[in-house]
């Protein structure tokens, strides 16, 4: 078991903290958020009112002895580079692991002239894959195929995937999962291929790659399932926001037959069934797929007067009094913070996949 | 009841539908008929034209129930969250005494006094902005006056304190200065820290110092340029950081103003940004002679014939692209707002406190630097204490004094009043947002009229810069 320090620590990746007991490998012993940062000093738990736990704090220096492995997240990088080498170097200084994303390794390579204690997020790297050995013939994976979408960016997908991670684990069922977050690893899964983000490879040949890639996948373990968190959003927000006018769902929904697709949505308390019936026939409709599924979470967005998409993480109280009631036999709906809930949803959804025929 | 607005040109007749926001190209019949409704000469049922359009979604009845600014319920977060803008007060002091000045006794709510900010408050104020700006990348903080380079003492020692304990928090930092106080090494000092710098000067000398006076009352026109060169001398760059603003008021010759800015090296590499002197709260008359007006209007038919190509683009004249700019961006905004919703709040008021927290002297906050420091009703909150979401709510909600008005008015989004529209002797008055109300809507129907005569002449709104 690695102790593990994550660096600049913030509430947007506060599903560190909140589903710790899930990281494989590793123990988490220290937040470090950015110096002045307004998290210094708060419980990791008050965000979410879970028993107490890890407090926050900007003393890094401090905190770096605890650690084996710092993990270090991208948070204004370019901004803030300086501060990044500072850190870097005092945790090779102390022996320490640095594990990071691509953009930030790429960047260490140069600067640190590839150190061996700083290394990238396993699985990004994708080595020894040829994807360009896939043949023209899309095949099914012979187990249910999960997505887990969202509207747009910031949703709680991550969040929606580790509960849904557990729920089928707690059932002892083996999961193959990919996920959007460079942290994917350290939860025991994937982080989605990045040829799936590649802007020289056409849509078409996307989805091929991406049908070869995940029935490559399927077969080298025993797996009963596949949930796949598809990243960016379902549609453009207006013409400024066009969240990648929804390519990647789009690929993945072509690449394989979805069986269960969960929708993440922007906390909404005015929402009705009947809005989520447009989202169903929206989904059905563009990807093929129903979705039955919904997901909302404590976070809204608002455009900027310069046009840029500015999120809000709503305060769980604030949430928490205002989660609206659907209640509609064909939809099954759950609010992130209503955890009774939302374990509900996760079972039905279950269920409903335990009450499949079996096909041969 | 249906709520619109009609137009006409010379050459054609408009309709603007307020539930759409869209302004829609009608018939001359068309137009009469709505008029006769408008004046309730006929009915609904009889006017023919509205079944075309309403078959199209347009001419709808009234969606507007509620008049509450659709950010109310999320006031709270706003405050505790979002607080990207803090300007503070750091004197009340200044060295010169302009005759427009809102601080010169000529206006019924400010007068200059010797009063300045406390370390103590200023830290305060700041440890404020970081604690309450968690979702804001980049935070901004700007010192205000009196003439605050009479406390650079105490800005250098707000920068030091910010890049110490809060090194990993994006700061910008801004000043407005009457740049009297210029020296080489506050210049060092603001360049060193990226501070963009607005600097008040209003034109020419004879057009500066005829307001803007040292208390001897000489002009300070000379100090200020020669604060300038000297300072560029030794570093070019500080140039490119500074911003001018100037003042017109009745005594401006708007076409010296003008050509001194587009002529005289030593400024025509900055921005220059153009205010009307405030009316607001102002003891005597404002009014502008004919000759100003008239060469002000030329300017902008300049730009107006620039924009429909009968002239060519370097005919625009210095001071109108930024008009330009607002033509544009009415157009754009026209068409990303397509209804109006049941609860729905006239535009011009920001989410006070957030978008800009001004802290004075004594440490009261209020919404900006604009805002009357006599008044009860625009004081959001002290230092002590922190904003107080109901004192914003009643800020950013100004249109529920006029609630009955503001339902059925074609022009809610369009309109540019906030709080500081509706104050009369330290409390929200009716009456006076009304008076402000008549100016508003003279604005928004030029705009208006303005989109529907540029389309006319085939002005693309900023289409052919993007793809010509």
């Amino acid at each position: 078991m690695y102790k593990l320090l994550v660096y600049p620590f913030s509430r947007d990746d506060n599903c560190i903290a909140k589903y710790r007991n899930m990281l494989r490998g590793y123990e988490l012993t220290s937040l470090v958020c950015l110096e002045g940062a307004y998290e210094n000093s708060t419980d990791a738990g008050e965000f979410d009112e879970v028993k107490p736990g890890l407090i926050i704090t900007d003393d890094y220096n401090m905190e770096i002895d605890k650690c084996d492995v710092v993990l270090l997240l991208d948070i204004s990088f370019d901004e803030l580079k300086d501060t990044y080498i500072k850190r870097i170097n005092n945790a090779i200084s102390k022996n320490k692991i640095v594990i990071t994303n691509k953009k930030i390794y790429d960047f260490c390579l140069k600067e640190f002239s590839g150190n061996k204690n700083i290394r990238i997020l396993d699985n990004i790297q994708e080595s020894g894959v040829n994807y360009f050995t896939y043949d023209k013939r899309m095949t099914q994976p012979d187990i249910p195929v999960l997505t887990v979408m969202s509207i747009g960016e910031n949703c709680n997908k991550f969040e929606a995937q580790l509960d849904l991670r557990r729920k089928f684990q707690d059932k002892g069922y083996k999961v193959l999962q990919f996920g959007t977050k460079d942290y994917c690893d350290l939860f025991g899964f994937k982080k989605l291929p990045s040829f799936l983000m590649s802007k020289d490879i056409s849509i078409d040949k996307k989805i091929y790659m991406f049908n070869y890639y995940i029935n490559r996948e399927v077969l080298k373990d025993d797996y009963d399932v596949v949930i796949i968190e598809v990243a960016g959003g379902l549609l453009p927000v207006n013409r400024y926001v066009t969240n990648y006018f929804g390519e990647i769902p789009l690929i993945v929904s072509s690449a394989l037959n979805i069986d269960i697709n969960v929708l993440c949505s922007y906390h909404n308390d005015e929402i009705k069934v009947e809005n989520l019936y447009e989202c169903r026939n929206f989904c059905k409709g563009r990807l093929g797929c129903f979705t039955d599924y919904y997901y909302m979470s404590d976070r809204q967005f608002r455009i900027s007067y310069d046009h840029d998409i500015e999120y809000f993480i709503l305060d769980r109280e604030n949430c928490v009094n205002n989660i609206p009631v659907i209640n509609d036999e064909t939809l099954k709906f759950c609010h992130v913070l209503d955890t009774d809930v939302k374990d509900n949803l996760l079972d039905s959804l279950v269920e409903e996949l335990e009450g499949n025929v079996a096909l041969v | 009841m249906i709520i619109y607005k009609l137009l006409k040109t010379p050459l054609q007749y408009y309709v603007y539908d307020r539930n759409k926001n869209k302004i829609l190209n009608i018939s001359k019949e068309e137009y009469l008929e709505l008029d006769r409704l408008s004046k309730k000469e006929t009915t609904e049922k009889e006017a023919v034209c509205l079944k075309k359009y309403q078959k199209c979604g347009y001419l709808k009845d009234n969606v507007v129930e509620k008049i509450v600014h659709p950010e109310t319920k999320y006031i709270k977060h706003y405050l505790d969250h979002r607080v990207q803008f803090l300007i503070l007060q750091v004197t009340q002091s200044c060295n010169l005494r302009c005759d427009y000045c809102t601080y010169s006794g000529h206006y019924t709510n400010r007068v200059h006094s010797g009063k300045s900010m406390t370390w103590g408050l200023a830290k305060k104020s700041i440890d404020y902005l970081y604690d309450h700006s968690n979702e804001i990348e980049k935070v901004r903080i700007s010192f205000y006056g009196g003439e605050p380079l009479l406390r650079f003492d105490l800005i250098k020692k707000c920068v030091e304190y910010v890049k110490e304990i809060y090194p990993d928090r994006i700061t910008n930092y801004g000043i407005t200065t009457n740049g009297t106080l210029l020296s080489g090494e506050i210049a060092e000092f603001l360049i060193n820290n990226q501070f963009s710098v607005t600097i008040s000067l209003d034109g020419s000398k004879k057009d500066h110092d005829v307001n803007r006076k040292f208390v001897n009352g000489e002009g300070s026109f000379d100090t200020i340029i020669n604060n300038i060169k000297e300072i560029s001398k030794h570093n070019k760059e500080f140039i490119k950081n500074i911003r001018f603003n100037t003042v017109l008021n009745p005594k401006s010759d708007y076409g010296t103003v003008r050509n001194y800015f587009s002529s005289e090296d030593v400024v025509c590499d900055a921005g220059v940004g153009l205010s009307l002197m405030e009316e607001i709260n102002y003891k005597g008359d404002i009014s502008f002679s004919d000759e100003f007006i008239n060469i002000r209007r030329y300017d902008y038919f300049l730009l107006l014939m620039t924009m429909v190509k009968k002239l060519k683009k370097e005919a625009i004249p210095k001071f109108m692209s930024e008009i330009k700019s607002g033509i544009d961006i009415d157009y754009t905004t026209m068409e990303d707002i397509n209804e109006v919703k049941r609860t729905w709040h006239h535009a011009g008021p920001c989410i006070a406190g957030a978008m800009r927290m001004f802290v004075n002297t004594d440490g009261v906050i209020y919404p900006c630097e604009k805002a009357v420091e006599t008044s009860k009703a625009t004081k959001i909150g002290k230092m002590d204490e922190g904003t107080d979401s109901e004192k914003v709510s009643k800020v950013m909600n100004i249109g529920r004094l006029t609630e009955k008005d503001c339902k059925n008015c074609w022009a809610i989004n369009w309109c540019s009043m906030c709080a500081l529209y509706a104050e009369k002797d330290g409390k929200f008055d009716s009456a006076t947002k009304r008076k402000n109300c008549a100016k508003s809507l003279i604005e928004a129907q030029e705009k208006l009229l303005n989109i529907c005569v540029l389309k006319e002449f085939g002005y693309k709104f900023e289409k052919e810069e993007m793809y010509v």
